[in-house]
């Protein structure tokens, strides 16, 4: 009887935590959708600014006596104009269109952005290093250890529940926003086809700029929510990379309700692996998972447009 | 519909340069001579520069990151096929070499070709699936036929416990499914960005197996007890990249080669032209995988010591994405141009500052920016100003009737050059 129950707890455990540890996810990818959904870009340095935003926290923090949450009213602005200059400066150089406007071949349209985002991945880790060197760091406060309990055996984690409400109400305000306001509208229908988003006279560079930042203003919550949740180093962007690829897949390129569904799935994924062969098997766990995906159903498993 | 090209060049039959604009505006003869003049002067380069000498050291270093990139521009600039997961074969061949050499009493040389085969059967799993010729069928009565294998394996080993390889049921485990997964994954099937995150996963996933795997030294790494000279491993170096330099060239510039790039431009014309995809990708992949295995085998030997950190690290996927960017994605000469960059500015940089990386990365993106065809492509630029005087190289307006222009930065530069 006893082994029934706990099988029951193993289990309920393994997909709450799952499901808050998506909703992390979600937060960590929702900026990779809107690369995708509205750029078409794969940003391979994606990662990397979540961990430069959860060192500026940090930087702020020994800097400043405050509250951990003030340091987000500095850094998401100042993560939006990193976002908006980048784009402005470099990502509209190498889009699709820009590398037609140069006359060069579609392989090479496809290749130009991941090679120069990869570039930027390495440069990003690499700055990372030299500024703040290698050693782990993370946001300090005085929630990691209170968790909210159902029963006896059944409970979560105060913060992760916190960053699920977080990742969910920025999905809506997001998607609230792109239906709603005369920007949004305009980054839906950049995103639809800029050539003629373009002939309405709408600036595109301008509109995929504040896309851009609005992706990295996402990152920084989300690395704010990395620095609060676990130690960080400045080689830790990759592996954030690939998770939030593999959400943006598995949840449908570029759509930000997939996001908080794919999250989820991957999250219950990993830690379902993870009760039943043992800690190590969370992350490979998560890999072949998003490599199903990937092979399987490209086109992910909600596939829908973006925020329609 | 007319498009602006910029620095389209005509392509014109009595044309015949020769190695990918190894001279500059030289004839056919010029640039013989001036190959093997080079190859003589590095034979005889240890006997002028001592056999133990640090420059003998970064020549070899070069010839090593030539092959690497020899290798991704093979799947990447003529083949279109942008993986970041080269160090999956990197990794794994490395620490195949080192096993063989730590748990066997043959030689160094012997082992090395371990190194080559073991890079060159995982590529051969990974291409499985297509193999298959699509039909699904025959992946999963595949997979069924694995599984049972291991279970039989795990029956085995409840038996006779000595017949475990793995010493350790989770390590066994996690590594047999991560085999099964991968045989039954279409990899090449993918293109793009997907292709290019899927090989950075799988590299990611080896990488994890060996993170905790006791036999190889669960993260610690293992030594590499080599005996072996430097003299014998430039020669040896210098070896594989002539044979790969010349492998490479002969496969472009024949039939095969015309294949590769007519998928690079267009798959799905290609293979509506009668092209055999799934074929010439396959073989491409698991070419280029094999000389990566050769060539990261000899450069263990070298280092002596091996850790998942340093073998499966992502730097190297930098490094070669540099050596083949600055050199000239889809050209020849390009690789070896760029691995000489490399090694000037990773060990420059490296000795003055520690930041070769850092420098390598911004320097990729500014070149992909401003020169996306690399040392080679401005060679090229010049040897054909120099031929075609009368020509306006650039803003050509080209006059194209629906019919996609192919490739002015990579693609119709190698058609004249075959």
């Amino acid at each position: 009887m006893i082994d029934v129950y706990w099988t029951f707890i193993d289990f309920a455990n393994g997909i709450l935590s799952g499901t808050m540890l998506g909703g992390s996810y979600a937060l960590i990818s929702i900026g990779l959708a809107l690369n995708f959904g509205v750029m078409r870009l794969v940003n391979l340095s994606h990662g990397d600014w979540l961990i430069l935003a959860a060192y500026f926290c940090v930087a702020l923090l020994t800097a400043l006596p405050i509250s951990p949450f003030a340091t987000l009213v500095v850094v998401v602005p100042v993560m939006f104009g990193i976002g908006y200059a980048l784009q402005r400066g470099l990502l509209n150089h190498i889009s699709i269109q820009a590398t037609e406007r140069k006359g060069m071949s579609p392989v090479f349209a496809i290749m130009l952005p991941l090679l120069v985002t990869f570039g930027l991945s390495i440069v990003v880790g690499q700055g990372m290093l030299i500024v703040f060197s290698a050693d782990a760091v993370t946001i300090k406060n005085d929630l990691s250890f209170s968790a909210i309990r159902f029963t006896e055996d059944l409970s979560i984690s105060m913060l992760r529940f916190g960053f699920f409400i977080v990742a969910a109400v920025l999905i809506g305000c997001l998607a609230a926003w792109m239906r709603l306001t005369h920007v949004g509208r305009a980054i839906r229908a950049a995103a639809d086809d800029p050539e003629v988003a373009a002939l309405m006279g709408m600036q595109t560079p301008h509109i995929y700029a504040v896309a851009s930042g609005l992706s990295l203003a996402s990152g920084a919550v989300a690395g704010f929510m990395i620095g609060m949740l676990r130690s960080f180093q400045p080689y830790d962007g990759p592996p954030f990379l690939l998770t939030a690829f593999g959400v943006v897949i598995i949840g449908g390129l570029g759509s930000l309700g997939g996001c908080l569904a794919g999250g989820i799935i991957l999250g219950i994924v990993q830690v379902l692996a993870g009760t039943y062969f043992g800690a190590a098997a969370q992350q490979m766990g998560g890999y072949l998972f998003i490599l199903v995906v990937l092979a399987v159903r490209p086109q992910g498993l909600f596939a829908r447009r973006m925020a329609s | 519909m007319i498009t602006r090209i910029r620095n389209i060049l005509p392509i014109t039959l009595e044309e015949k340069p020769g190695a990918a604009g190894a001279g500059i505006g030289l004839g056919r003869y010029a640039k013989i001579a001036l190959i093997i003049g080079l190859l003589v002067a590095l034979i005889a380069a240890p006997a002028a520069i001592g056999t133990r000498s640090y420059a003998l050291h970064i020549l070899m270093s070069i010839f090593l990151f030539a092959i690497l990139g020899h290798a991704w521009n093979l799947i990447a600039g003529f083949a279109g096929m942008l993986s970041f997961g080269q160090q999956a074969f990197i990794g794994l061949s490395g620490f195949a070499q080192a096993l063989v050499i730590y748990y066997t009493p043959v030689s160094v040389w012997t082992a090395w070709p371990v190194s080559g085969i073991a890079a060159l059967a995982f590529a051969w799993l990974l291409c499985l699936p297509i193999k298959a010729r699509g039909s699904r069928r025959r992946v999963v009565v595949g997979v069924i036929l694995a599984v049972l294998a291991w279970i039989g394996y795990e029956g085995l080993i409840n038996i006779f416990p000595g017949a475990d390889l793995f010493q350790g049921a989770y390590v066994r485990r996690e590594s047999l499914l991560l085999l099964i997964f991968l045989g039954a994954l279409p990899l090449l099937k993918l293109r793009g960005a997907y292709f290019a995150i899927a090989t950075w996963l799988i590299a990611e996933a080896v990488s994890t197996v060996f993170n905790g795997w006791s036999v190889s030294g669960a993260g610690g790494g293992m030594q590499i007890k080599s005996e072996v000279t430097q003299l014998q491993l430039y020669y040896v170096a210098l070896a594989l990249l002539t044979s790969t330099t010349a492998v490479i060239w002969m496969w472009v510039h024949s039939y095969q080669g015309l294949a590769l790039t007519a998928i690079r431009d267009d798959e799905d014309a290609a293979q509506s032209s009668g092209v055999d995809v799934d074929r010439v990708k396959m073989l491409v992949f698991i070419y280029s995988a094999a000389i990566t295995g050769l060539a990261s085998g000899l450069y263990f030997m070298d280092v002596v010591i091996i850790t998942p950190p340093s073998a499966f690290t992502i730097s190297w996927a930098a490094y070669i994405v540099f050596i083949v960017v600055a050199g000239g994605m889809g050209t020849i000469a390009g690789p070896l141009v760029g691995a000489v960059l490399f090694i000037v500015i990773e060990r420059l940089l490296g000795a003055a500052a520690g930041q070769g990386l850092l420098v390598l990365g911004i320097l990729s993106i500014v070149l992909m920016l401003f020169l996306p065809r690399g040392v080679m492509g401005i060679l090229s630029d010049i040897s054909h100003r120099c031929r075609h005087r009368h020509l306006p190289l650039a803003d050509t307006p080209v006059l194209s009737f629906g019919v996609e222009l192919s490739a002015p930065e990579l693609g119709s530069r190698n058609l004249t050059e075959i």
